[in-house]
């Protein structure tokens, strides 16, 4: 059991019929820190949450949540963890002074004077139904109770889905915010706005398939993964490999490939070294290394070198 | 502020919440009730011979109770994700969902026992602008009660009502499976419901609780499996979501505490 981390999952695979959702996938997410999702739509990310969340049973593989599967956890535990779906149904009749009230018995750290500032500050209204609520407002009522619960671990499936870009930009400040308090918060949080990413999390998992593909920090992908142009005095010969690149793309004079800084080792500095060719690296985003990592291969050589 | 140490303070906490979560939820329901309430006691001073017809309402309430305690009203209303990814695990719901039924239960039986030696249902009859029925208005429901049919048809109405909810809960992990299995557990339920009903009411009332009934289970199906459809993945059946009680104990508990009620109400009736 390893309670070092706020959520451990082990080789988990979960199939609906004849789609796998999610395919011997392993992660582990340190406490205290902002763990971000990434991955396309149907990559495996609400199917993830909602079994780390006890609400779906794994085929095989296990989701442990502070060391304990969230499905059999006594409810001192679950009252560690908050939850926000994707698709937000707060209790329709109830405002969300009620909803408050309500999470009050359920969280023994609930702070209701913090949830009902937290919302003046998102501009959702306190005193009306829920169901009266706009999807957004109500998507920002959800994470507000889930941050004013004083749970150590906050799970948010797509969070800023369907808000407006200064809504966004509110919710993700009171989210820092909220982690520069202090404790040991620790968020899960999926999304597939990358710039949403980049801005909060420590951490990131780059999902495709059920699969994870990559784990490490913002810096850490933009340190081990870079775009490299290799330019020749004539056409790049037919075996020409960029050394730790999964494909090398060539046109007349250029070779261009995305290349794994670790994997390629003393190799690409060799090739740096070398006089007669002209290399040159380009820094990656998490964004281009999402597509690179997950998206279609067939950008232009002249996109590229551009 | 409860101590986030203490799993038993916590625990009653949550209980009163999720009783609390209930009313708020379902208390248009509660109100509707009780005109259904004047409604049954009219019945009873109405069925010349009915045997505690009041019964069946009894078990009609003890299914909703049991319905909600199943997660149906979270699926239909959609906000299973949500309120099940809340602190209390299913086996608080449970608890908190029978002891709802059995508040429900408990008043009706009160007022079964008491309304023929008081004479409410008489008061209530008379608030009507037809003619009292003949006969046995002041000690039907005493009558009723004597008979072993109460506890076979208070108990096996419950159960019908909650083998319809329970496989609705069930069926949510089936969605791929054809519409003629997944209504299968609801013509079941439907059945009992009907065969019950005619198997202890007389003539045409039979007939009348036993439609009620498909009355009942119909729109249910109809509306809980759009709601399923409606969704890109239904969560899993009654065992996730918190907690490993499975509802077969808790059943069996509550099987126990109707027995106990109708064996207590017998004996009391019986007594010279």
């Amino acid at each position: 059991m390893n309670t070092e981390h706020a959520v451990h999952v082990e080789r988990l695979c979960k199939t609906f019929g004849p789609t796998t959702a999610l395919d011997e996938l392993d992660l582990a997410v340190p406490r205290g820190t902002v763990f971000g999702l990434l991955g396309r739509n149907g990559a495996g990310k609400t199917t993830l949450m909602r079994v780390i969340m006890g609400l779906l049973r794994p085929d095989r593989g296990e989701a442990l949540v502070f060391g304990e599967d969230m499905r059999r956890a006594p409810i001192d535990l679950r009252a560690r963890v908050a939850y926000v779906p994707q698709e937000v149904s707060l209790i329709a009749r109830l405002d969300l002074a009620r909803h408050a009230d309500l999470l009050g018995h359920f969280y023994p750290r609930f702070d209701v004077d913090a949830a009902r500032s937290l919302a003046r500050r998102l501009d959702v209204d306190w005193d009306l139904a829920a169901g009266a609520l706009s999807v957004g407002s109500r998507r920002k009522a959800a994470v507000v109770l889930a941050l004013a619960s004083g749970a150590d671990l906050v799970v948010l499936d797509e969070p800023a889905a369907g808000l407006d870009p200064l809504a966004r930009r509110a919710l993700y400040e009171l989210l820092i915010e909220r982690l520069g308090e202090g404790g040991e918060l620790t968020v899960l949080l999926s999304t597939h706005l990358v710039h949403d990413l980049e801005r909060l999390a420590d951490r990131v998992a780059i999902l495709d398939a059920g699969r994870t593909l990559r784990v490490d920090d913002v810096e850490g992908f933009a340190r081990s993964l870079v775009r490299l142009q290799v330019v020749f005095p004539d056409d790049v010969p037919r075996d020409f490999e960029i050394p730790g690149a999964e494909t090398t793309r060539r046109e007349g004079c250029v070779a261009v490939g995305v290349v794994d800084v670790v994997r390629a080792g003393g190799r690409l500095a060799e090739l740096e070294a070398r006089r007669d060719l002209r290399v040159t690296r380009f820094a990656l985003g998490l964004e281009d290394v999402f597509v690179e990592l997950v998206g279609p291969r067939e950008d232009s050589l002249t996109e590229v070198a551009s | 502020m409860i101590p986030a140490n203490d799993a038993n303070v916590l625990r009653r906490s949550a209980l009163r919440g999720l009783l609390w979560m209930d009313y708020q939820r379902h208390k248009e329901g509660f109100l509707v009730g009780l005109p259904m309430l004047a409604v049954a006691m009219l019945a009873v001073g109405a069925i010349d011979g009915a045997s505690g017809p009041l019964v069946f309402w009894m078990g009609l309430a003890m299914g909703v109770a049991c319905g909600l305690g199943f997660g149906t009203g979270e699926w239909t209303q959609g906000v299973e994700e949500y309120s099940l990814g809340l602190p209390p695990t299913r086996r608080d719901r449970y608890l908190v969902r029978f002891a709802l039924g059995l508040a429900f239960l408990l008043p009706l039986y009160v007022l079964g026992l008491a309304s023929g030696p008081l004479g409410w249902t008489r008061a209530l009859w008379e608030l009507t602008p037809f003619e009292l029925p003949a006969g046995r208005l002041d000690s039907v429901l005493w009558d009723g009660f004597a008979g072993p049919g109460f506890c076979v048809l208070g108990i096996g109405l419950s159960l019908a009502v909650f083998a319809e909810t329970y496989a609705v809960s069930i069926n949510v992990e089936r969605r791929g499976s054809p519409w003629f299995v997944r209504l299968v557990p609801f013509g079941v339920g439907a059945a009992l419901v009907a065969v019950a009903d005619s198997a202890f009411f007389p003539d045409a009332f039979g007939y009348l609780t036993g439609l009620l009934g498909l009355a009942w289970v119909a729109p249910r199906t109809v509306f809980g499996a759009r709601a399923f459809e409606r969704k890109d993945v239904v969560l899993d059946g009654p065992t996730t979501g918190g907690g490993t009680a499975r509802p077969a104990p808790l059943l069996a508990v509550l099987l126990g505490v109707l027995a106990a009620i109708g064996l207590f109400v017998w004996a009391l009736a019986a007594k010279p």
